[in-house]
C-alpha cells in the first residue's frame, strides 16, 4: 500500500528525521492545493487562500503524526493511508476555517455580496466553473461558455452522493483505489459509481442543451 | 451489468491516460473499444475532457517513463533541472543512499558507439576530485539516455536564486545583490565575487587535468546551507588537443575564461548573456551598469575584459580571474583608486 518513498519517509519521521516527510508533503502539496481551492467557501475566498490552508494543515501534520507513527506501529485497520490521512486533515482545517470566518460574516451575511452562482452553492458552482473553463478540444468560446453554465446546473441536480464521486475523481483527482478507500467499497464498486455518477451527469446536461 | 463493467472499465482506462498524458486522442481510443460501446463511450468520455481541469505545463511532473525501469534506481522526485538534462532525486539500492540523478539526452549524430564514447568520457571527468566539485558516485547509460549519480547538495542552484530574484524583481536587471537572499542567505557583491574566483580556481586546477569547461551556467552550480559553492563536473568535458598548426597556439585557457565571465555576467545582471546581445545586436554585449546602476564599477570592469570576443582581451587564465576577483572580494579596487577614494570621500559624514 505504501510506496517506496513514503516508506522511507515515515520511518525516518518514525526515528525522529522530519526532513523527508517535509519532501513528502512538498509532493503533495499540488494535489492538496486544488482540494483546498475546490472546498473554500467563496464568501472568504478572498481572505483565505489555499496556501493559508495548506499551512495550517502542514502544522496540524506536523502536531499529529505522532498519532499516526503510533497506528502504523500497530498496524491498526483504520489507518488510512498517508496523502488521505494529509488530506483528511486538509478538510478538517477548511472546516474549522470556514466555523471562524463565516461565524465571523454571520451579523451582516445579508450585506455579504455574492453573485447569483455563488448563491446556486458554493461547491457545485466553484467545481463546474473550474472544471469546465478547461478545454481539451477546440469548440469555440460561446460554445464554452454554455458547457460550462450547463454542467454547473447539471452538478446542482445532481444528488449529493454523485457529486462527491465526480469531485473526488475528477477535481481532487484521487485514485480509484483511493476513492474506494474513502467510501468503504470495492476498487470496482467505486468505478461502478463513478460511471453511473457520469453518466447521469451527461443526462442531465443532455436535457439541459435540448431544453434551450 | 457486465456491459456496465465494460464501460467503466474503459472510462477508468480513458481517465488514466489523460491523467497522465494530459490530452486522448479520443478517436484512436475508441477505435480500441467494441462496436457496441462506442457511442456510449464516446458521450461519456466528452463529458470527461470537460470535467478534467487542464493544468498548466501539462501533466504532473512525473518522471519521463523510460527512468520508471532504470535498473538499481528508485525515482523519487523531479529536482529543478540542471543546464544538461533533468535531475530527479532518487534511492540508489546498490549505494543504500539518496543520490542526485542526472538524465542527460543522447549527444548529437547518436548510435551506439557515440553513446557508449560519451559514457566513457563521462566516466573519466568524474574521477576529478575536488574540495568543491560534486562528486559523481555512478555513470552509466540506459536506453539512449545517460544518467549521472552525484551526492545530492542540499541547497538552492545559482539559476534557481537568479530565476526567483528576476520574477520578483519584475524584470531582468534590477539589483544584482540581487542575487541576495538565496537559499543560503544574502549575497553581497563581495559573496559574488568570492563564488566566481572559486569557480574560476576550480577550472584552473581542471585545466591541469586536462579538463576544459562545456558550457558554465548557473545551474551548474549550487550553494549548500553554508554558502559553500559546488560545481557540478558534468560542467567539464576532457580537453581535446587544437588542431596541428593552429595559430594562435592555445590552450584553451582564455575560451575557459570567457565562459565564466559570461556566467559572471548573468549572475550581475540576472539576464543570460546570450539574451543581452542578441538584444543589443549580434557582438555585443551591453554594459553590466547600463543594466543595474547598482554593480560596481570594478566588478563590470572584471566581467567585460573575461567576455571580451578577442582572446587576447581576456585575462590570461582562469587563475589570473580569480586574482582579480579577489583582490575585489577583499576590496582593494585593482583599478580606478582614487576616483574610488574620492567617492567615499564625498560620501563620508564630515
Amino acid at each position: 500500500m505504501e510506496s517506496n518513498a513514503e516508506m522511507r519517509a515515515l520511518d525516518a519521521a518514525a526515528r525522529g528525521d522530519t526532513t523527508l516527510l517535509g519532501d513528502l508533503l512538498s509532493q503533495h502539496s499540488d494535489r492538496l492545493r486544488r482540494i483546498a481551492q475546490a472546498r473554500i467557501d467563496p464568501r472568504i475566498a478572498a481572505r483565505l487562500g489555499p496556501d493559508d490552508v495548506l499551512q495550517e494543515a502542514f502544522l496540524d501534520v506536523a502536531r499529529r503524526i505522532g498519532e499516526y507513527l503510533e497506528q502504523r506501529n500497530a498496524q491498526s485497520e483504520e489507518r488510512l493511508p498517508f496523502f488521505l490521512w494529509v488530506r483528511l486533515l486538509t478538510r478538517q482545517v477548511i472546516a474549522r476555517l470556514h466555523r471562524e470566518h463565516l461565524g465571523a460574516l454571520k451579523r451582516d451575511a445579508g450585506r455579504e455580496a455574492r453573485s447569483p452562482r455563488q448563491a446556486l452553492g458554493c461547491t457545485t458552482v466553484l467545481i463546474a466553473h473550474q472544471l469546465a473553463s478547461s478545454h481539451t478540444t477546440p469548440t469555440g468560446a460561446l460554445r464554452r461558455i454554455e458547457q460550462r453554465e450547463a454542467v454547473a446546473v447539471a452538478l446542482e441536480r445532481l444528488s449529493e452522493d454523485d457529486r462527491e464521486v465526480l469531485m473526488l475523481r475528477h477535481y481532487e483527482e484521487l485514485s480509484n483505489q483511493e476513492i474506494a478507500t474513502l467510501l468503504g467499497v470495492t476498487e470496482s464498486g467505486a468505478s461502478m459509481r463513478h460511471l453511473r455518477a457520469l453518466t447521469r451527469l451527461k443526462a442531465i446536461t443532455a436535457d439541459l442543451e435540448l431544453s434551450q | 451489468m457486465a456491459r456496465e463493467e465494460e464501460l467503466a472499465k474503459y472510462v477508468d482506462e480513458a481517465e488514466r491516460r489523460v491523467a497522465a498524458e494530459g490530452t486522448l486522442d479520443l478517436e484512436a481510443f475508441l477505435a480500441e473499444a467494441p462496436d457496441e460501446l462506442r457511442d456510449e463511450l464516446h458521450k461519456l468520455i466528452s463529458m470527461i475532457l470537460v470535467l478534467r481541469p487542464k493544468r498548466p505545463g501539462g501533466p504532473p511532473s512525473a518522471p519521463r517513463a523510460p527512468l520508471d525501469d532504470l535498473p538499481g534506481y528508485d525515482i523519487y522526485r523531479r529536482l529543478a533541472p540542471g543546464s544538461k538534462g533533468d535531475a530527479y532525486l532518487a534511492w540508489s539500492e546498490a549505494l543504500e543512499r539518496w543520490v542526485t540523478l542526472h538524465v542527460l539526452p543522447a549527444p548529437e549524430g547518436s548510435g551506439e558507439s557515440r553513446l557508449t564514447e560519451r559514457v566513457r568520457d563521462l566516466e573519466r571527468v568524474a574521477q576529478f576530485d575536488h574540495a568543491n566539485v560534486v562528486p559523481v558516485l555512478d555513470v552509466g547509460q540506459f536506453g539512449e539516455l545517460i544518467y549521472v549519480a552525484t551526492e545530492p547538495i542540499d541547497g538552492e542552484t545559482l539559476s534557481e536564486t537568479v530565476s526567483r530574484m528576476r520574477d520578483q524583481r519584475g524584470g531582468p536587471g534590477r539589483s544584482a545583490r540581487a542575487v541576495a537572499a538565496g537559499a543560503s542567505g544574502p549575497l553581497t557583491f563581495q559573496d559574488l565575487a568570492r563564488i566566481v574566483r572559486t569557480i574560476a580556481l576550480i577550472v584552473e586546477v581542471a585545466r591541469t587535468r586536462g579538463l576544459r569547461l562545456e558550457g558554465l551556467n548557473p545551474g551548474d552550480v549550487c550553494l549548500d546551507g553554508s554558502g559553500k559553492p559546488w560545481l557540478q563536473s558534468l560542467a567539464f568535458r576532457l580537453a581535446t588537443p587544437p588542431p596541428a598548426g593552429a595559430y594562435p597556439p592555445s590552450d584553451g585557457a582564455r575560451e575557459d575564461v570567457q565562459q565564466i565571465g559570461l556566467f559572471l555576467y548573468e549572475l550581475l545582471t540576472l539576464r543570460p548573456a546570450i539574451e543581452t546581445a542578441r538584444d543589443a545586436g549580434a557582438n555585443h554585449l551591453t554594459g553590466p551598469r547600463q543594466i543595474d546602476r547598482s554593480i560596481p564599477k570594478g566588478l563590470e570592469s572584471i566581467a567585460q575584459r573575461a567576455c571580451a570576443p578577442e582572446p587576447a582581451g581576456r585575462q590570461a587564465s582562469a587563475a589570473v580571474l580569480a586574482e582579480e576577483l579577489d583582490h575585489f572580494a577583499k576590496r582593494v579596487p585593482p583599478r580606478g583608486l582614487f576616483r574610488g577614494l574620492r567617492s567615499w570621500l564625498r560620501a563620508s559624514p564630515r
